[in-house]
């Protein structure tokens, strides 16, 4: 018995290891590739000389760091709109009973549901009408009304932990209704909004389908439409792809390492609380 | 599970009971706060939906506006009867039918593995984290580059393995749309991995010690107790990846563009290019609500089947 027990964690901890190793692989093997001059980069080893010149190469040529800054401004002012509107909602919707609320809240699940094709083709012919393609009003707009559903959803769940006692010895206190959401409630709920921006932010750090439909002057474009470009249109210089891909990827893996505890609770919290 | 909370109007406690406003009933309040969020959804989400519907029972050429009329059926009918159309549909099947499955076995051994383990563990789970947090273009490009034939690391290993003619991967017609499963499976293990894990965690020990007790062998155990007790978290996994595998578009995108031969191709890449390649935008929101609704329908059966263990969604 003691022995089976044994052998089960050696193979549990060589399945780990291996798995991990898989699953870490491209991405080390992308920044190895980043890192090796032009002339090696098509060579597999490791780079013999590292440098940088892919890094500087790609910001000179491409407007890369233009990509950049427009993804960073359009996922926080999209993440800004939605959770602002997302929390406000989930507030109404956890600690007050209306009518047709059920509903509501069953049709923002639904909406979760819809492929971005879906919404990105009537999106697209409706903008052009007011001019709204090609803005980044339209592109945030757009990816926040994709990210309320998830953040009313984070948020009612945080929210619905907290006990209604508090809320009502504030009201007692003479907070108004809209006090007791800024002070007693979200402070108490901040793990929820870090959880709600986290992912509030991915879902517009990570699109493709709706800044490819919405978006396609070369100045707005963000970075995963501008690398795609790249991809397509000077023949694939993976030298130039592979630092622009790192340079996407960074602040996506400082997220992970730095926030995982959020986000595992993120991940599971539908799943598992049940 | 409490299944109690929030549940019914009268039984929840977790409404707000005093009223300190003469003017605004809390319902009144609940609902202006609460609107804000839902214009924005109005708007930008269920109107369009809606004008997509109206357009898809309209003959609608981009590059013959004028030309707009209504059309009924048709073009449901043109697409249900276009072969391309098919292909895509099935290649979307085979894509999530192969691919979810796969992950979920996958998942499962590596979720177990990490229960069982003490020292690590979280460290191992933060590794995990970061595949799956990748933006789909950017695993593309990054697989892309791997399964190159000439410079790629995978043929590589393989050439020198001693494999004289590796496969194109990519390349290769009847290899391509699995070879982009590969990566699916690779970006989303870790996802099922972090669900099931979780889920694995919040089992109370006692169950398995009274199983041990009663001598039970570490199969057994896993069909009759871990896999019962996991069945909401797993349905809750299934309808999370399902939805997103059904509606792969970035990866197929940036790996393949549906090739070689249209053989990689999905249902929302078949959506894009009625409307930005043939410019046909009836066809094109045609598809977008067949495929919709496929989603819906899916959708609705996995959350009823959800809500009958249980759960809260």
């Amino acid at each position: 018995m003691k022995r089976k027990r044994h052998v089960l964690l050696w193979l549990s901890y060589v399945i780990v290891l291996s798995a991990t190793g898989v699953f870490l692989f491209p991405i080390v093997w992308l920044v190895l590739s980043s890192l090796k001059p032009p002339s090696e980069i098509l060579e597999i080893s490791l780079p013999a000389q590292p440098t940088l010149t892919n890094y500087t190469n790609v910001l000179g040529t491409f407007p890369v760091g233009r990509y950049l800054r427009n993804s960073v401004f359009v996922a926080l002012s999209s993440t800004f709109v939605s959770l602002l509107l997302g929390s406000l909602a989930a507030y109404g919707f956890t600690r007050y009973r209306f009518h047709g609320r059920r509903f509501l809240l069953l049709a923002t699940l639904l909406m979760r549901m819809l492929p971005a094709i879906a919404i990105g083709i009537p999106l697209f012919i409706l903008f052009s009408r007011i001019r709204m393609t090609n803005t980044f009003a339209g592109l945030i707009i757009a990816h926040a009304a994709v990210q309320l559903p998830l953040v009313i959803w984070i948020m009612q769940g945080f929210l619905e932990d907290i006990p209604v006692e508090l809320a009502e010895a504030g009201m007692v206190d003479g907070c108004n209704r809209l006090n007791v959401l800024y002070h007693i409630l979200l402070p108490l709920a901040t793990p929820g909004l870090a959880v709600a921006a986290i992912f509030a932010f991915l879902i517009s750090w990570n699109d493709f389908g709706l800044s490819l439909i919405l978006i396609s002057t070369p100045d707005l474009l963000t970075m995963p439409v501008g690398m795609s470009n790249m991809n397509l249109m000077y023949g694939v210089r993976w030298d130039n792809l592979s630092a622009a891909a790192v340079m996407y990827i960074v602040p996506t893996i400082a997220l992970a390492l730095l926030l995982q505890r959020y986000i595992v609770r993120g991940l599971t919290m539908g799943a598992v609380k049940g | 599970m409490n299944r109690t909370k929030g549940s019914t109007a009268h039984a929840s406690p977790s409404h707000t009971r005093l009223r300190t406003s003469w003017w605004l009933s809390n319902a009144a309040f609940g609902f202006l706060i609460v609107l804000p969020a839902l214009m924005v959804l109005g708007v930008f989400f269920v109107y369009p939906m809606l004008y997509s519907s109206y357009m898809s029972f309209h003959f609608f050429d981009l590059a013959k506006p004028q030309q707009f009329r209504f059309v009924g059926l048709e073009n449901y009918v043109q697409i249900l009867q276009n072969e391309e159309f098919h292909r895509a549909l099935f290649n979307t099947f085979l894509y999530a039918g192969l691919a979810v499955p796969l992950e979920f076995v996958l998942g499962m051994l590596l979720a177990l593995a990490l229960a069982n383990i003490q020292v690590g563990r979280s460290l191992f789970r933060t590794l995990l984290i970061i595949p799956m947090m990748l933006a789909p273009v950017a695993m593309g490009l990054m697989w892309k580059f791997m399964y190159n034939n000439e410079f790629g690391i995978i043929n590589f290993v393989l050439k020198s393995l001693g494999v004289n003619s590796p496969p194109l991967w990519l390349a290769d017609p009847n290899l391509a749309l699995y070879s982009v499963i590969v990566v699916d499976i690779w970006a989303t293990t870790p996802l099922i991995v972090l669900l099931m894990l979780a889920g694995l965690l919040s089992i109370p020990h006692e169950f398995y010690e009274a199983a041990t007790i009663d001598g039970a062998g570490i199969l057994s155990v896993f069909r009759h107790i871990t896999l019962p007790l996991l069945q909401p978290v797993i349905l809750v996994a299934l309808l999370i990846r399902g939805m997103d595998a059904f509606r792969v578009f970035d990866v197929i995108f940036v790996m393949t563009k549906g090739g070689p031969a249209m053989r990689s191709d999905v249902l929302s890449f078949f959506a894009y290019r009625q409307a930005f390649t043939h410019r046909q935008i009836g066809d094109a929101t045609a598809t977008a609500w067949l495929m919709t609704l496929m989603l819906l329908a899916g959708g609705f059966l996995l959350i009823r089947a959800v809500r009958r263990q249980g759960g809260a969604l």
